[in-house]
């Protein structure tokens, strides 16, 4: 009965939920979904980690290269995110070229990455204008249930703390580049950024609310694709706001998702601190 | 022509398995909430995820009256191969793949129950140890059968080779990438094996055709055994009931 007034009435049922404080899966507004965080499950890649936000399924992989570094900027290498939104993730999207909405996202999470300088480009570097790491990260959603940001950047992160880079040595005179896989070093990185999505819904035009981590179903409630409010910290700083589209905010609403996301970003340090000290941080 | 080194003076091949012994299948059903079915499969480090969607309503061009239209896409992750791969999917390799795989799976599928239709099937390979396309169609078996789509039989697919011990021949199920790489014949097969057909058949390298039977035979035994293990897991994922919201470890 229940389905099928959610198909004829969507937004009244929606709003029946909102008026009685409480969403379609049971959750509070301000509740998370659980985290299922695992790392080095692929063997081809040099990092990798599988990360399960409620049903948000994301699988990081980094593969390293050697390339020249550019020459207007001799002393860094190189940091390659992608986010690919295959057809398999949803049936939203169909197979062909990526669409704007993956490379929206791509875009989102590199500038998150940038902004939060987790990683100094500087130590990719491996001789000045000779040679450098390229750093592929590359994250397969395989199931988009919403918030896809947050789980990309656990993803990515739990990647990064798991990398060992190899040690180069690089002869200047003969050119010849040897590679020892078995002395490797971990990649620092500089604290531990996470994202934080809340979905936007004006509620009866009045009032506003806003639910932390929303599913799909919510995202498309509150204004389709894209229109997440996504907030960033690292190390207690805020390193990032982006709010494209969807329903407006006031400054009350901002400073509450404010504090909320601070909450989130302990939550999950602890999810991703715990899974590393589980494994290992060796491979 | 059966390279030399892909047996031991023991018998043992060069990842320790007997001639005849297949690498550990470990498949789940149901993994995903979005797609209509879907499954993960691994076959020794091959990791291999499918999904599908459908039947639904087939877009005017590709439409027809008479039977359903079988979509296929198999894409490789960027990180799965010990290369970077630039393109995931659309190159040549890969649309081949898909086109071998909707053959194969059009073989299972009563095609005739939804005309005007169409379903698609999506396979992600997030580790690829050789044998990628056997994986494939053995996890887009699953995703069909959680999909809850008519099939005629279960589609299993095996590849065997052939490896020199001594004077005697003997031939090599589910073929690693190490064996792949070692130039040695690769003979693929896709098959219902409850029926006995043979929905394809794919040989690279040059095999003398002496040899070619027991090759065969045994890459159709290869399929009977996968039948047996795939079989096994969907009667587990039943009883364990298929409603339960699945969660899964990679």
């Amino acid at each position: 009965m229940s389905e099928v007034y959610k198909l004829i009435h969507p937004v009244k049922h929606f709003n029946d939920y909102i008026s009685i404080k409480t969403r379609l899966d049971g959750r509070n507004f301000d509740e998370h979904r659980n985290i299922k965080l695992n790392v080095n499950s692929i063997k081809t890649a040099d990092a990798s980690a599988v990360v399960k936000c409620g049903n948000t399924t994301v699988v990081c992989g980094i593969k390293l290269e050697l390339a020249v570094p550019k020459a207007e900027e001799p002393d860094l290498g190189f940091l390659i995110t992608n986010v690919e939104l295959p057809a398999l993730c949803s049936s939203k999207y169909r197979p062909g070229p990526p669409s704007d909405y993956a490379q929206v996202i791509n875009n989102i999470v590199s500038e998150i990455i940038k902004n939060s300088k987790c990683i100094d480009l500087k130590d990719l570097c491996i001789v000045p204008d000779k040679l450098a790491w390229v750093v592929y990260c590359d994250m397969v959603c395989i199931d988009h249930d919403g918030s896809l940001v947050d789980a990309c950047i656990i993803a990515l992160i739990a990647s990064f703390k798991t990398l060992l880079l190899p040690s180069v040595n690089y002869d200047t005179e003969t050119e010849e580049i040897k590679v020892e896989t078995n002395e490797r070093i971990n990649l620092k990185i500089h604290g531990l950024p996470v994202a934080t999505s809340f979905a936007v819904y004006e509620h009866f035009q009045s009032q506003i609310i806003l639910l932390t981590d929303p599913t799909n179903y919510e995202e498309e409630m509150c204004g389709g694709n894209g229109s997440n409010l996504i907030i960033s910290y690292n190390k207690g700083l805020l390193c990032g706001i982006q709010k494209l589209g969807g329903g407006s905010l006031s400054t009350e609403n901002n400073e509450e998702a404010i504090r909320l996301a601070e909450q989130h970003t302990i939550a999950v340090e602890k999810v991703i601190n715990a899974c590393l000290e589980g494994k290992g941080t060796n491979k | 022509m059966p390279a030399a080194d892909l047996l031991s003076s023991q018998g043992l091949r060069l990842d320790g398995r007997r001639p005849n012994e297949l690498r550990r299948i470990r498949c789940k059903l149901g993994v995903f909430t979005q797609p209509d079915g879907s499954a993960y499969l691994e076959q020794g480090n091959t990791k291999v995820l499918a999904a599908v969607y459908g039947p639904h309503q087939a877009s005017k061009s590709k439409m027809s009256t008479e039977a359903v239209v079988v979509n296929c896409q198999y894409s490789m992750a960027t990180f799965s191969t010990g290369e970077r791969k630039n393109r995931p999917r659309g190159d040549r390799k890969s649309q081949e793949m898909s086109m071998h795989l909707r053959q194969a799976l059009t073989a299972a599928i009563k095609t005739e129950m939804y005309p005007r239709s169409q379903i698609d099937i999506y396979i992600e390979v997030l580790q690829a140890d050789g044998g990628t396309y056997c994986a494939s169609v053995n996890a887009a078996s699953l995703a069909l059968i959680d999909s809850g789509i008519p099939l005629r039989a279960y589609v299993t697919a095996c590849s065997a080779s052939l490896g020199r011990q001594s004077a005697t021949h003997e031939p090599l199920v589910d073929v690693s990438h190490i064996e792949e790489a070692a130039d040695g014949v690769c003979l693929t097969v896709a098959s219902l094996p409850s029926t006995g057909s043979i929905a394809l058949l794919e040989m690279s390298n040059r095999l003398h055709m002496d040899h070619f039977n027991i090759v065969l035979t045994r890459a159709m035994q290869g399929c009977r055994d996968i039948e047996v293990i795939l079989d096994g897991a969907v009667r587990q994922h039943l009883a364990e009931g298929w409603t339960k919201q699945d969660v899964i470890t990679i």
